[in-house]
């Protein structure tokens, strides 16, 4: 109570980001809300790699942005194929670790009656990470994910074009069925006796 | 002869993930990384058992590989298996209505995706859809 919208939707996406991580096996041995300035170079020695993704409606407009160390995306890479993530897996898999992160964020969301529309995410250029330093400066949120020695961070920025209310209680029980990995059937049209 | 499965995701992430697991299983496998190359791989297989899809992708989105998709399949009518981020019921009844069979959020769990798979193509008597997670 007596926090923005906007705070209260970094808070939602901030949940989705640390349920994500978790959901990969990883805890984060760091807190995640440490200040942007904790973020030091230690990257074993390779570039960081970035993603962005945007959201919005008439109301709002917004970006993540994840940017950080390879080694840290890599831990997070999906281990079904068995096979060792190669370093252009691990930069489509950063892409794909924002989409997944704020497709959670517009689910959660919605229950709270704000519905956004996502934006194709993509990875940023060695240029681009470079100049993220004047971006940071303007997000209200940034967060930094530590585990052993790897970190990223995440930044997020939003513009409000008009007043958007966020419930305080979702519209729809939690119980609806839509969360991760549910399977709906639309039609049993389709199953075979 | 192994059932055909068209991947149409943008992340090559994703879509090595998916055919790892489906050959596993036994699947042949076919690849593509959106909406308008989903079609055209579509269209020019003749034994297509079924199509896993991707929502949010550039040049054609699959609510849109949908609507172009159906029109122009052959029968009988393929099933179409949404797999993405979206959970809102808004983009889960466009999907419907554009005649998609099913619905999974991603993270996806790949127990329940094959189980979904086989109960489509009616392979097996799979767990009900929405049951616990293991």
């Amino acid at each position: 109570l007596g926090r923005s919208t906007e705070e209260r939707l970094g808070e939602i996406l901030k949940g989705c980001l640390t349920d994500l991580i978790a959901d990969f096996g990883v805890t984060p041995t760091h807190r995640i809300d440490l200040p942007a300035e904790a973020l030091q170079k230690n990257d074993g020695g390779q570039a960081p790699i970035a993603a962005v993704i945007g959201f919005g409606n008439d109301d709002i407009r917004g970006t993540l942005t994840l940017v950080g160390d390879r080694r840290l995306f890599a831990r997070l890479f999906p281990r079904q194929t068995g096979m060792p993530a190669e370093p252009v897996d691990v930069v489509d898999w950063a892409r794909e670790f924002a989409n997944l992160t704020v497709g959670r964020f517009r689910n959660r969301a919605s229950a709270h009656g704000v519905n956004v529309r996502l934006s194709c995410p993509r990875s940023l250029s060695p240029d681009e990470i470079a100049s993220l330093e004047s971006r940071k400066a303007s997000a209200p949120a940034s967060w930094v994910i530590g585990f052993e020695d790897m970190r990223f961070q995440a930044w997020l920025a939003m513009d409000f074009f008009a007043p958007v209310t966020l419930l305080d209680e979702p519209q729809r029980p939690a119980d609806l069925g839509l969360d991760d990995g549910f399977v709906l059937m639309l039609s049993e049209d389709w199953l075979t006796p | 002869v192994k059932r055909k499965i068209l991947i149409i995701d943008d992340s090559v992430t994703v879509r090595q993930q998916l055919a790892a697991i489906l050959s596993l299983t036994g699947y042949e496998v076919i690849e593509a990384g959106d909406g308008q190359l989903g079609l055209a791989a579509a269209v020019a297989q003749p034994n297509l058992s079924l199509v896993l899809c991707d929502v949010n992708m550039p040049n054609m989105n699959g609510i849109e590989f949908l609507e172009h998709f159906r029109p122009k399949e052959r029968t009988p009518a393929i099933p179409v298996v949404m797999l993405t981020t979206d959970g809102t019921p808004d983009a889960i009844a466009r999907a419907k209505r554009a005649g998609a069979c099913a619905w999974i959020v991603k993270p996806f769990q790949p127990d329940r995706l094959i189980a979904a798979i086989r109960r489509i193509l009616g392979e097996t008597v799979a767990q009900p859809a929405g049951a616990p997670r293991d």
